[in-house]
């Protein structure tokens, strides 16, 4: 593979979505004034036991399904914007015309998820700065983070290879295959549910650590297998592109 | 013998029940200009998008220049998509970065005095643009490029008089210069059909009638003629 041309395609796609953030004024409007709430309403309450910045952490089970939209919405804005005839008669394969997509994709959903550890650090730190509960507290939620990187580092590749999939078997031949899918998706999404229910004892007392006695070792598994899996999906999506798209 | 830039043969296409190309067949002559001309649904587009790899055929062959169009063959092809928008977020400067890292044969310079010569200006953001300046941007990325062959799907549709005599001249500036092989497919044949030496006349994605333009003339009057004795 030429890197040259690739390193182009991906910052091509990369900036594709950046630059429509940024100029989304309204975006960072929210962002701004939850932030500012958060920041009052942990200085207020901060230091009551029902109102730990820790639970904030449950957004993060949003992180991936989020990933499934940037997947899809990198595809499918060729159609929207309707700029696919020059994407898919630029002279690179199909592969490398999805892999710089899903590369973007990936990087992206990287960007954020950093993003959205580090705001959540910090609001950990800052109610154990005003309410006086130590460093101790913001050392368990570092662990707690780690764990749920791990969930999401094996979670977002496979959910940005079913939306690209999915967006491409919606433009194809195959759009019937497209409810069977997201039914097989739904079964199997809540894996890591299934491996934590198994794995904790009936009786714990209340924690948002997803693992708690240490990250039982069928997780590895699962997270090798959701990478195979995304390989998986991903060459059908290139397969898919190739021979069955409706243009 | 002329040899083909763009032969044919039996093409077939079905979108459903909907047929766009029936047992098509033609030759197109290398170093032309050519006219692709039918009523909307005739199977022009298609035909287009076969060349340049998007569609595949159900039944039949095409080939470029010997070749079966592919990705590969796309490396040769400066093509304009019909209904076609440029990139939103970019402006002409980087539409113009974009054709010289990504298209082979792009030639900046060139593309600098294509996009003077069309009116347009390097810091121009796309999505501030009218219909008409995103069109000749698209056709100054496309025009840039020193290719063998050039695909232009109905380069002047919703385009305003001022735009499409730009583009008009803009494009007899560049056929002057160089030997490419080029596809036009239009609906403005009026202002279009001095461009053209060979025309093919599509109806219900089959070729009606094909040939040199002079030829044409010579028999049947001009190329309007032509085209309401077929459709009118």
């Amino acid at each position: 593979m030429n890197i040259g041309t690739f390193a182009h395609l991906f910052k091509h796609e990369f900036r594709m979505d950046i630059r429509r953030m940024y100029a989304r004024t309204w975006f960072w409007a929210y962002a701004a004034v939850i932030l500012a709430v958060l920041l009052v309403a942990l200085g207020v309450w901060g230091g009551r036991s029902g109102f730990n910045p820790q639970y904030l952490i449950y957004f993060m089970y949003a992180f991936p399904f989020f990933m499934i939209g940037v997947g899809h919405r990198a595809l499918n804005r060729e159609w929207s914007d309707q700029t696919y005839g020059w994407w898919l008669t630029l002279p690179y394969s199909r592969f490398r015309l999805l892999l710089a997509k899903f590369a973007a994709s990936l990087v992206q959903g990287m960007i954020l998820g950093v993003i959205a550890f580090g705001v959540l650090l910090v609001l950990v730190l800052y109610t154990s700065l005003l309410h006086g509960k130590g460093l101790g507290e913001v050392a368990d939620f570092v662990q707690i983070e780690l764990q749920y990187m791990l969930v999401t580092a094996a979670a977002v590749p496979f959910m940005t290879a079913l939306g690209m999939a999915a967006a491409i078997i919606w433009r194809s031949k195959a759009k019937g295959l497209l409810p069977l899918i997201w039914i097989v998706f739904g079964t199997l999404g809540n894996i890591f549910n299934w491996i934590n229910l198994y794995t904790r004892p009936e009786k714990s007392e209340s924690t948002v650590l997803l693992f708690q006695h240490g990250i039982p070792p069928e997780v590895w598994a699962v997270l090798a297998g959701m990478w195979l899996l995304a390989g998986g999906l991903f060459a059908v999506a290139v397969y898919i592109c190739k021979k069955h798209l409706i243009v | 013998m002329t040899q083909s830039a763009i032969s044919a043969e039996d093409l077939c296409k079905r979108y459903g029940k909907k047929i766009a190309l029936a047992d098509f067949r033609v030759d197109i002559p290398r170093g032309t200009v050519t006219a692709i001309l039918g009523p909307n649904g005739a199977g022009k587009s298609t035909f287009m998008r076969m060349i340049t790899g998007m569609v595949r055929p159900d039944r039949g062959t095409v080939t470029v220049f010997g070749r079966k169009p592919s990705w590969k063959t796309n490396a040769s092809i400066a093509y304009l998509p019909d209904r076609a928008r440029w990139f939103g977020g970019h402006t002409v400067r980087q539409a113009v970065e974009w054709g010289a890292k990504l298209l082979p044969g792009f030639q900046t310079d060139r593309a600098w005095e294509l996009i003077d010569m069309l009116g347009l200006g390097a810091d121009q953001e796309v999505a501030g643009m009218s219909k008409g300046q995103e069109a000749r941007l698209m056709l100054a990325v496309c025009l840039a490029r020193d290719v063998p062959l050039l695909v232009l799907d109905e380069p002047f549709s919703g385009i305003d008089m001022l735009s499409r005599e730009k583009i008009v001249a803009a494009l007899i500036d560049s056929f002057s210069e160089r030997s490419q092989t080029v596809l036009i497919s239009t609906h403005e044949i009026a202002e279009t059909e001095s461009l053209f030496d060979y025309a093919v006349f599509f109806a219900e994605g089959r070729n009606a009638l094909s040939g040199d333009v002079e030829e044409l003339r010579a028999r049947r009057g001009s190329v309007q003629d032509i085209y309401r004795q077929l459709y009118g």
